[in-house]
């Protein structure tokens, strides 16, 4: 598994779907009229694809797309959405409705300088732009031609490398990532993969990461053609369950998965990944040499990820059960670049006593830092009139604490919920407001974020 | 055991559940035991740690007519099949899909050296281990003394980059230098018939696979038997007497460097050391000195300091 480093907050979202009759891609029906069938269901059948894009924000530049194919409410036609993220905090901002054509038979690559490329279904490839109102877009041209390749037979994976024209392709024939020079197609060398590959991220002119049919992700140096690690992914984000995007700035894995419930309502969550092995295993302690009374025995440990990757760095501890027999020396001992850690025993006297070992590694999710998340202006409202309306905030610690100084007469806030309500007794036009929300984080954290408030 | 048992034998497990099957391939450092095995729902390659804990799989690999191949010129591995050697990147835990050699016979290459391939066989002349270039034809380069060794099971990486450690059938471990082109150091016994057993140079153990479980081996004979006290000359009063026992392995292999308690358990007499350790032909020393004058029996007790 990877180790993990951020997590949305989840986002509601409601799929009405076609409905295929024992499919597997059916969730949660909630109304059968015929011969329309209704259901919550979203299609993750290969169509997914997950694009980082440079947009201004408040609090950043880059903002994550999510696009999946969703079937309509209008049997039996489909309808393609682009999701939209906050890159830092994973905050969901909405989402686009954007043109179906592009994604039939489509595949999508973004190269680590930000571009999308396409591959329809005669591997000829284009380059696509995201527009925040339009959703993707692509001129048409033609760039390259897969299909004319040498031995490229049905394309299942690709990515450009313009800077060293290069095209890194899988096909679904091979357990392969197949390097070709861009302007001769000619093949210029096979890396052997665990699996065959369904998803190429390009993290710079050099290495690239291949996410395959065995859920493994591989980092691979294209130029050399050497596999360098490979990494087992979460299970929920498997190629057919979710979808994978490597982000090169933050040197990280963004990954996507639907959570389905009974009720009609879906929620989906970002989640962030370094591209390193989460720790999940600590072997028995095992001594390296026969122990011997009045003698000292080397102890050995090893923290593993569960593809048996090394975990170092990790201060590993040992404890006796009977420490007039045996008595540890050498712990706590960090684990080395294998994983492993090596400490002493003494043996004291005869007898026997049970070693076990133990090691902390702490929690690597990142906390999201405190937003305030109103929106200016505060919805108007009419004096004399009952007026309510919530501030909100993401990230931080909770709960939150919320002020607003300054209110029109009339109105207060509670700072607990943040609810202001109340009737404004007189109008005010685009009055300022600084209401500030303060985590429960020690020390806490507090910010105020301008908003403006008018009462006709 | 020959070798001293430091953990085990441990059941091979692949999330908590015993496998069916079990091929060992190669101890790799930092990653484990590289195994092919079967959890009950399928073959998979995957990492075995010390404890028989297995990681993975990496891959669907089932090891099906392929024969592992140590390869010294590089970090890779190769597999074998009849006529052909094949590339094996153990991070993919997958062979390449095209050979870089291609012969008759090339299923008898155990070990790629810089300059040659190796097999260890016997062709009429004893175990052997033959040279070859080709994957065809092969030429004897020194041929093993002693009791049988048997067939070989495995190889390994061993103390220095040119030299392999072979497992053999009979439980007989051997190390080979591929450059000198010769059996180096004393032939090693497991003591019984491993389905693998591998060297492990950065601790000086080994880890051996039978029936499905796992073995940490030290490098250290186990002690077997300790012989009674021998008095060079004999003992008598005013005279100072040499006193030797030796400690011997199942297979009367020497046990070097283990400390052997000495004490008088009665009548009169002084000892020179209260402990002292076996050397290379497992023999522990010691001096004993009966009082001018003294009359009756001494009885000197010598044990294994365990």
């Amino acid at each position: 598994m990877l180790l993990e480093t951020f997590e949305s907050q989840p986002f509601l979202y409601r799929l009405p779907s076609v409905i295929e009759p024992g499919g597997s891609e059916v969730y949660n029906l909630y109304l059968v009229t015929s011969p329309r069938i209704y259901g919550e269901a979203y299609d993750g059948g290969g169509e997914l694809a997950m694009f980082l894009n440079q947009e201004p924000l408040q609090d950043g530049y880059e903002v994550i797309y999510l696009w999946v194919q969703q079937a309509m409410v209008f049997w039996p036609s489909y309808n393609y959405m682009l999701y939209r993220f906050n890159s830092t905090t994973g905050e969901y901002l909405g989402s686009i409705s954007t043109a179906a054509t592009l994604f039939v038979f489509s595949q999508f690559a973004q190269s680590a300088d930000g571009t999308i490329y396409r591959a329809d279904d005669t591997n000829k490839v284009y380059k696509c732009q995201i527009d925040p109102l339009l959703g993707v877009t692509s001129d048409g041209v033609v760039l390259y031609n897969l299909s004319t390749f040498a031995g490229v037979i049905s394309l299942n994976a690709f990515n450009i490398n313009a800077g060293n024209s290069i095209a890194l392709i899988g096909a679904n024939v091979e357990n392969q990532l197949r390097v070709h020079d861009l302007g001769s197609g000619a093949l210029l060398r096979t890396v052997t993969l665990p699996g065959y590959p369904v998803k190429i991220m390009v993290q710079n002119d050099n290495l690239c990461y291949v996410l395959d049919s065995n859920s493994v992700v591989s980092l691979i140096d294209f130029q050399l053609g050497e596999l360098l690690s490979v990494f087992k992914v979460q299970e929920s984000f498997t190629y057919t369950a979710g979808t994978l995007a490597f982000d090169s700035k933050y040197n990280r894995f963004l990954a996507w998965t639907a959570s389905i419930d009974t009720t009609g309502q879906n929620t989906g969550i970002i989640i962030g990944y370094f591209p390193a092995p989460q720790p999940v295993y600590l072997t028995d302690p095992i001594p390296l040499a026969p122990p011997r009374q009045y003698e000292t025995t080397p102890i050995y440990t090893r923290l593993c990820g569960d593809m048996g990757e090394s975990i170092g760095g990790v201060t590993v501890s040992l404890a006796s059960s009977d420490t007039t027999v045996a008595l540890i020396m050498g712990f706590p001992a960090v684990t080395d670049g294998d994983g492993e850690s090596v400490g002493t025993m003494a043996d004291v006297n005869a007898g026997t006593a049970t070693i076990t070992a133990s090691c902390v590694t702490a929690s690597p999710i990142v906390t999201p830092a405190l937003l305030p998340t109103w929106s200016d202006p505060l919805p108007a409202g009419v004096h004399g009139l009952l007026y309510t309306t919530t501030l909100t905030a993401y990230g931080g610690v909770a709960p939150y604490s919320f002020a607003c100084p300054g209110l029109p007469a009339g109105l207060a806030i509670t700072g607990g919920s943040g609810v202001i309500t109340g009737t404004p007794t007189t109008p005010v036009t685009a009055l300022p407001l600084s209401p500030t929300v303060t985590d429960s984080a020690t020390p806490p954290t507090t910010i105020f974020l301008v908003t403006h408030i008018t009462i006709t | 055991m020959a070798l001293e048992l430091l953990y085990g034998p441990a059941n091979i497990k692949v999330g908590g559940t015993d496998v069916v099957a079990a091929a060992g391939f190669t101890w790799m450092q930092g990653l484990g035991l590289l195994a092919v095995l079967d959890p009950g729902a399928a073959y998979g390659f995957y990492a075995v740690q010390m404890d028989g804990t297995a990681e993975g799989p990496r891959s669907s690999y089932n090891g099906s007519g392929f024969g592992s191949v140590l390869n010294l010129s590089g970090k890779q591995l190769a597999v074998s099949t009849t006529t052909h050697l094949y590339n094996f990147d153990y991070l993919a835990g997958r062979p390449d899909a095209t050979s870089f050699l291609t012969g008759t016979a090339c299923q008898d290459i155990t070990v790629i050296t810089p300059d040659r391939y190796l097999g260890f066989f016997d062709n009429g002349s004893g175990v052997q281990a033959q040279a070859t270039t080709d994957g065809t034809i092969y030429t004897a380069e020194y041929t093993f003394t002693g009791p049988s060794p048997g067939t070989l099971v495995n190889v390994s990486r061993s103390r220095s980059p040119t030299e392999v450690c072979l497992t053999f059938s009979s439980g007989q471990m051997r190390f080979y230098d591929t450059t000198l082109k010769a059996q180096v150091g004393d032939t090693l016994f497991i003591g019984e018939a491993p389905d693998g057993c591998w060297y492990v140079p950065k601790f000086d153990i080994f880890v051996e696979v039978k029936s499905l479980q796992i073995k940490i081996l030290a490098d250290v004979t186990a002690p077997y038997s300790l012989s009674n006290p021998v008095a060079t000359p004999t003992v008598e009063a005013g005279v100072a007497s040499s006193l030797s026992v030796q400690l011997l392995g199942a297979q009367s292999e020497p046990c070097v460097d283990e400390l052997i308690n000495w004490s008088i358990a009665s009548g009169e007499g002084s000892l020179a050391v209260s402990q002292s350790a076996t050397d290379l032909t497992g023999t522990a020393l010691n001096t004993l000195v009966i009082p001018v004058g003294s009359t009756g029996t001494v009885t000197v007790d010598a044990e294994l300091n365990y």
